[in-house]
């Protein structure tokens, strides 16, 4: 065989085995650099960034995954369902009470978990709980919906989600009106807000109750000392905060590597909103209801906003990130502009890698009108029976009863308090916390999500006073001088169900472009034309048809 | 006694079987045959034609609680709303130009890298370089996505990094409208290249060495054997190929585009697909999203049938 062995051929021999060497190298290196990064100590990472070769090996990560058994059960259950899914689910169905619900940790709870066991023993029934990552929650019902599978008692997040509305309409679920008088319990529950839940003055549900008033500001107060700031009173104090957590090194490692508050999405929009005086997402102007950007705070609000991404005073990054605890816990970020109720639970991080970290509520500041803060509904999701599952009137009464059991004193006290010796002891007559961090993550957080009531009923004892704190702040704020409501909840517009989030995706999309300095006003004033054209005229029509039947 | 309808085969009288008979008997014959196939069929058609009932619904206005026989029909409604949506001229756009880019810059990679394993001597370094090539294929979407976000983002992707220490300016690759394209096609690039190469070395070691060593003898050199010999070789394959990636022409991979989506990039990375999802699932508005997922297919349908023809045309064999 004659090779050909001239120059031009070696040569473009050796350019294509360097070619492949390199597009080898090209599909290998991320997986090299994740697998190193996986056994890469966590502050080398934080600081460093991906390196290549770390200083030392870290099995943390590995041995945190393997701690609990998550990996394994996920292996088994994809073995399980691709074996024998269907014979199995025909078969559990049938005999529990069964609950779909959303958990916000990284692990849903488990179910041999204490407290379950207690609430079965009491009220006498057997507990199924399918829980569904919060993320992913909206979607998990509009399929379990599709498919007509869902579980006994369902716990609907967005009570105006058009699916929702759509299901509701078609006669899906149980009207439970007539049957509120029953029950001891659920009788007490505030007749106005399940007004708010009502469709087309029925009701289908029995709502979670939550305070009216949650919003507020959750600040580093070690970060403020260190700075020698005064509590911020008003929202030029605010920004000059967030000023001050951005640029003057409040953790005091000599980078600048922190912000002034820990953005997902645009939050603290409705907070901001209300402090210049604005209406929250829908207000009254001239007689009639109008949707936020036909007010002028709007504008102001938005301006404020690009103005603060300009100079960095939150994350950079904020359209695409989930979770606007994460920089918090980490460290870097100084305010948490969210519910105040958070500052207790969803922090635990924080506490565990920097016990120095303290946090606390503001709750009051004063913008150009006074006080004011935006509230809530008045519930969190709603729990509702589906007909598909629930399939007579005897079953729907016993479900009823073991929610109102629910209430009962002794779960209330059991979802307050956790279990003695584990959660909580008695001192001196008094209850008092063994380990706060230890009761929030095993029983606060991921239980709190199956009740419905205030907690008023449960035991007294000695509370956290951060707790205390921001429990008294969000019932000062329930003041109608300060709070502040959104006139259309009561009211359902058959065309916002139809295509309300896609609307509401032209302005939200519009607000973080025009943040981010991709558009300009009159960029900002077509999305608002679009979202005009393409139905929001008539949405604005229809509420206010609502709005003048009941004025 | 009916001579004419006794023939003579050989010299042997047969009977003369009628037609229908004559066709029962070969099924007979090939019994084990077609019992190999059933089950097969039996799968196309519970699990693929009878849920194409389903399809109705785009006609209707679907409430699940009323099933499909319950809801009420509504013709073409969904179809007239959809394509006055000026939302479906965008869609329509995106897909179109992530195709294009697909098709331009990922198909011909496959075929080229095939080539320079082809013309690799060493044999350990051939399967070694395969395999290296192969492993990004296995992984899933999210985790491709993951791996890229920790790459490119801007707070502390490891790309932008090394770019702010050279002294230039960060850059937005998940953020920009401008970086969303490439983004895609460079991800699918990477993922699928190396996979892809399989068919083609399969199609290149089909072909006879004689040639090779006969036109070495007449004195071509790499590039004309290239030329003359390896890529004729392959031509019906990568025929054959287009043809199936034409019919999937609008399919831009759901999984891959939703993780990238966010509110920056979502005017040029909207597609079909993900459409679907955010008003089907999302919003629960089950009709409307069926009627542009069967707008969907009967375009790609029209196109595997028109691709496959003109292929035929060409003097290639087509798919079917």
């Amino acid at each position: 065989m004659v090779e050909d062995r001239s120059l031009i051929s070696r040569l473009s021999n050796g350019i294509i085995y360097i070619s492949l060497f390199l597009l080898s190298m090209i599909c290998i290196l991320p997986f090299v650099y994740i697998v190193v990064g996986s056994v890469t100590p966590s502050e080398e990472l934080t600081q460093k960034g991906f390196v290549l070769i770390p200083s030392r090996i870290s099995w943390v990560a590995y041995q945190y995954i393997f701690s609990t058994d998550t990996l394994l059960r996920s292996l088994l259950v994809t073995v399980f369902i691709t074996v024998c899914g269907t014979f199995v689910n025909l078969l559990f169905t049938a005999l529990m009470a069964t609950m779909m619900n959303n958990f916000y940790m990284t692990e849903p709870p488990k179910a041999d978990s204490p407290i379950i066991k207690k609430i079965e023993e009491y009220t006498n029934t057997k507990l199924d709980i399918i829980w569904v990552p919060a993320t992913a929650y909206e979607d998990k019902i509009n399929a379990s919906i599709a498919a007509g599978e869902l579980p006994k008692i369902v716990m609907i997040r967005n009570t105006r989600d058009s699916a929702v509305l759509n299901a509701i309409r078609s006669g899906m679920f149980w009207e439970i009106g007539p049957y509120i008088d029953d029950y001891p319990n659920i009788k007490q529950l505030n007749p106005q807000v399940f007004k708010n839940i009502s469709v087309d003055g029925k009701i289908y549900g029995i709502f979670r109750a939550r305070n009216l008033t949650r919003d507020g500001v959750t600040i580093r107060k070690d970060w403020l000392e260190k700075l020698n700031m005064p509590y911020p009173e008003t929202v030029e104090d605010l920004i000059e905060v967030f000023r001050a957590f951005t640029y003057k090194d409040p953790d005091g490692n000599g980078k600048d590597d922190t912000y002034g508050f820990s953005a997902s999405g645009l939050s603290g929009w409705t907070s901001f909103m209300t402090w210049h005086g604005g209406p929250n997402g829908w207000g009254i102007k001239d007689g009639k209801l109008q949707p936020e950007f036909m007010f002028d705070e709007f504008y102001q609000v938005l301006a404020l906003y690009k103005q603060m991404y300009d100079e960095k005073l939150f994350n950079q990054d904020f359209a695409v990130v989930k979770n606007a605890t994460t920089l918090i816990n980490q460290g870097k970020a100084g305010v948490y502009l969210g519910v105040m109720d958070d500052a207790i639970s969803r922090f635990t991080d924080l506490a565990k890698s920097d016990p120095q970290a303290e946090l606390d509520v503001i709750g009051k500041i004063r913008g150009p009108k006074g006080v004011k803060i935006g509230a809530t509904s008045g519930y969190n999701g709603m729990f509702s029976f589906p007909k598909t599952s629930v399939k007579s009137e005897e079953e729907l009464k016993r479900l009823l009863s073991f929610l109102d059991k629910m209430a009962d004193k002794e779960i209330q006290d059991l979802l307050e308090w956790g279990i003695e010796g584990v959660h909580y002891k008695v001192e001196n007559g008094t209850r008092k916390y063994i380990d706060v961090q230890k009761y929030n993550d095993e029983v606060r957080t991921p239980f709190f999500q199956l009740k419905y009531d205030d907690g008023s009923l449960a035991e007294k004892g000695e509370t956290p006073e951060l707790q205390l704190k921001f429990m008294r702040l969000m019932k000062e704020n329930e003041d109608p001088e300060i709070a502040v409501h959104n006139p259309t909840l009561p009211f359902i517009s058959d065309t916002n169900i139809l295509k309300g989030s896609e609307l509401n995706k032209i302005i939200d999309d519009a607000k973080v472009k025009y943040v981010m300095g991709e558009i300009d006003e009159n960029g900002f004033k077509n999305a608002v034309d679009q979202w005009l054209k393409q139905g929001g005229e008539q949405i604005i029509q229809e509420y206010n048809e609502q709005y003048s039947q009941y004025n | 006694m009916k001579f004419s309808a006794i023939q003579k085969v050989a010299g042997v009288p047969v009977r003369n079987p009628s037609g229908k008979a004559k066709r029962i008997r070969r099924m007979i014959k090939n019994r084990w045959l077609y019992l190999m196939i059933l089950p097969g069929l039996l799968y196309f058609l519970i699990f693929k034609y009878i849920p194409m009932w389903g399809v109705m619904i785009a006609f209707q206005n679907y409430m699940p609680f009323l099933g499909i026989t319950g809801s009420e029909w509504v013709g073409f409604q969904h179809f007239e709303r959809f394509f006055s949506d000026p939302v479906f001229w965008r869609l329509f756009r995106n897909t179109i130009i992530l195709a294009v880019y697909n098709l331009a810059f990922f198909f011909p990679l496959p075929i080229i890298i095939a080539l320079l394993l082809n013309e690799v001597r060493l044999e350990i370094y051939k399967r070694w370089v395969q395999t290296l090539l192969y492993v990004p294929h296995f992984v899933s979407w999210v985790v491709v996505v993951g791996i890229v976000y920790i790459f490119f983002t801007t707070e502390g992707g490891i790309v932008n990094e090394w770019i702010a220490s050279l002294g230039f300016e960060k850059i937005p690759f998940l953020l920009s409208k401008e970086w969303f394209r490439t983004m895609i096609t460079a991800e699918v690039i990477w993922k699928e290249s190396g996979w892809g190469t399989i068919i083609f070395l399969a199609a290149l070691a089909g072909v006879d060495p004689q040639l090779y060593e006969a036109a070495r003898i007449d004195g071509a050199n790499r590039w004309r054997q290239l030329w003359h010999i390896t890529l004729p070789a392959i031509r019906s394959t990568i025929v054959i190929l287009l043809i199936l990636r034409l019919g999937n022409f609008l399919d831009t991979g759901f999984e891959q585009i939703f993780l990238m989506l966010n509110a920056m990039n979502r005017e040029v990375g909207e597609v079909f697909d993900t459409y679907v999802y955010t008003i089907g699932i999302q919003q629960g508005q089950f009709s409307y999203s069926t009627a542009v997922g069967l707008f969907k297919s009967v375009v790609g349908l029209i196109l595997v049938v028109a691709a496959n023809w003109l292929a035929q045309k060409f003097g290639e064999e087509g798919v079917y």
